[in-house]
């Protein structure tokens, strides 16, 4: 059973240290997560290492759960990074910023294999 | 023997700050005074090693003579990218775009562009770090996470240290407002959480507050009592310097620039009652250098299309995410950023069908799609030159060790001769 959600992005302390080795296991590590309250973890049937799809409009991902008093229930945090991308609204409204904030998904428990970056790229070379 | 460097410049996020140590002995560095993003910015990372054309290790000429012809058989090259060089570079970039008929953005378009839209709206009542650190006794963090994104923004600038006129962290007071109580939210004083896509809401409903209208509004403004609300208002009027320090959280959620120019006007009117300063929180360390440059050589600062011969600013058609996602561009050089890793997936599919030119010190996952990848010696380490800090404060950046890579400024130089060669173009 998924729940609906609010999916926010941005920096982290982790994240913004392995931004020069982007081909890391440090950095894929730092951003293929998703933040999630505990209460929504229960809900969801899930703890912290295990995966759970992220939808959007725009598209969805798979993601390893990091479970966080940080960010409020209905909200999902996951930094800014190749996963977050997938399901960003990339309509400007006229502006020429993305949608990288508040776009309205659903997150659900998953066993599908979190995408390696290579395969992120593939993806995108068809979609 | 050991050399120590003091006072030498970190070259991460727009904090810049400028006294870090670095000791060097044999070749090798150490750096103190750093933060976490520092720290790791200095240690040695994986490296681009050579030039790369199609996957073949090439000389730096032949990557250059490649680059250079693809740009020149370009109709509408895109030139993205900036935030992390040095504005030398840059400003060799935006001549080269001009030349090219091409497109000049930068990372500002997914960052803080829609602060430069709203100043263009309101202008900016706005101060330096210095002048916070001596003089804000109340700090409001709104949509940004300092203790991640500028970590040392809280002990050098705004809310721990010692200024002139406010002796130290107890004499400040701190306001978060965060969808997410960050790590910024924790050591705060008063953490007001918000839902996403209310900051227009609720600026708005401070600024009637202001205004003596508060009896107009409802008791809950997006879930937030009046009564928190008007403490704020209060609060604000009764500062003796209020900082208004804001991120991401105001430019990326819905209103963008609408948002950020509500701010502005707040702080304004906030300006009859005291004096009150609004600052973003600008990412990368020259990310304000990639705008302020094409300004005062174009006089537009990102977003920027030469194909009619002449500059043009419109974000919504020229943003780096607006030109991808229309296909409007038939090659892209991307210099000191990673657009694969920070744009949407769908305008990140453009690159993969055009050829892509890459100048960097680091592989990412825009290497992986480039067919031409050149690389450059690292900014503030191996190469010198001029930097914008957050509050647009010049710093120059020192080079503290011989590299064996190109800098992006030699790089753009080449590139523009060769394409005035190949053009056959005057200098």
């Amino acid at each position: 059973m998924g729940i609906n959600v609010d999916v926010i992005t941005g920096r982290t302390l982790k994240q913004g240290s392995y931004v020069d080795s982007k081909l890391s296991s440090e950095y894929f590590e730092a951003v293929a997560v998703c933040e999630i309250n505990p209460e929504d973890c229960l809900k969801l049937g899930v703890k912290s290492g295990d995966r759970v799809r992220v939808k959007t409009d725009y598209g969805e991902t798979v993601v390893f759960v990091k479970e966080s008093k940080e960010v409020p229930q209905g909200i999902v945090f996951i930094p800014l990074g190749p996963y977050a991308n997938m399901v960003i609204d990339p309509d400007t409204r006229g502006t020429g910023m993305p949608g990288f904030k508040g776009v309205k998904g659903s997150v659900e428990r998953t066993e599908s294999n979190v995408p390696t970056l290579d395969e992120i790229i593939d993806h995108m070379k068809v979609i | 023997m050991m050399k120590s460097l003091f006072n030498m410049k970190c070259n991460f996020c727009g904090n810049v700050c400028d006294d870090i140590l670095v000791q060097i002995e044999e070749g090798n560095f150490t750096t103190k005074n750093t933060c976490k993003l520092g720290y790791h910015k200095f240690l040695e990372h994986p490296r681009i090693e050579h030039p790369v054309v199609n996957g073949k290790k090439v000389s730096y000429d032949e990557a250059i003579e490649t680059a250079g012809r693809i740009l020149s058989e370009s109709k509408k090259p895109l030139l993205y990218g900036w935030a992390s060089t040095v504005n030398e570079a840059i400003k060799i970039g935006v001549s080269l775009a001009e030349m090219l008929g091409g497109v000049y953005d930068n990372t500002s378009s997914v960052c803080h562009a829609p602060t430069t839209l709203a100043i263009q709206e309101a202008g900016i009542p706005s101060a330096s770090l210095g002048q916070i650190k001596n003089r804000a006794d109340l700090l409001i963090f709104w949509g940004c996470n300092p203790m991640s994104a500028h970590p040392r923004h809280p002990t050098r600038y705004s809310v721990f240290p010692k200024g002139f006129f406010v002796s130290g962290r107890r004499k400040r007071h701190v306001v978060v407002v965060d969808v997410r109580k960050t790590k910024t939210a924790v050591m705060a004083d008063e953490f007001i959480q918000i839902p996403p896509n209310s900051d227009y809401l609720i600026i708005s409903a401070l600024r009637a507050i202001l205004r003596g209208e508060g009896d107009k509004l409802p008791d809950e403004i997006c879930g937030i009592g009046k009564d928190v609300l008007n403490g704020l208002v209060e609060r604000m009027k009764s500062a003796g310097f209020g900082a208004l320090l804001y991120g991401l959280g105001m430019t990326q959620s819905a209103g963008r620039h609408k948002n950020v120019e509500n701010a502005i006007r707040l702080v304004q009117e906030l300006n009859s009652y005291t004096r009150f300063v609004l600052q973003p929180m600008r990412g990368h360390f020259n990310v304000v250098g990639a705008d302020q440059v094409p300004t005062w050589e174009v006089g537009y600062p990102f977003a920027i299309d030469f194909s009619r011969g002449y500059a043009r600013f419109s974000p919504s058609e020229y943003a780096v995410t607006s030109i991808l996602n229309r296909g409007d561009c038939d090659s892209a050089l991307i210099i000191a950023s990673d657009p694969v890793a920070h744009l949407p997936m769908k305008a990140v599919r453009h690159l993969s069908k055009i050829p892509v030119i890459q100048i960097d010190p680091h592989p990412n996952l825009t290497t992986k799609l480039a067919d031409v990848v050149i690389p450059s010696a690292i900014v503030g380490i191996e190469a010198e030159g001029t930097v914008y800090r957050m509050d647009g404060i010049p710093m120059h950046l020192e080079k503290f060790i011989d590299g064996e890579y190109l800098t992006d400024e030699e790089i753009l130089e080449r590139i523009y001769r060769k394409v005035v060669e190949l053009r056959g173009d005057a200098l």
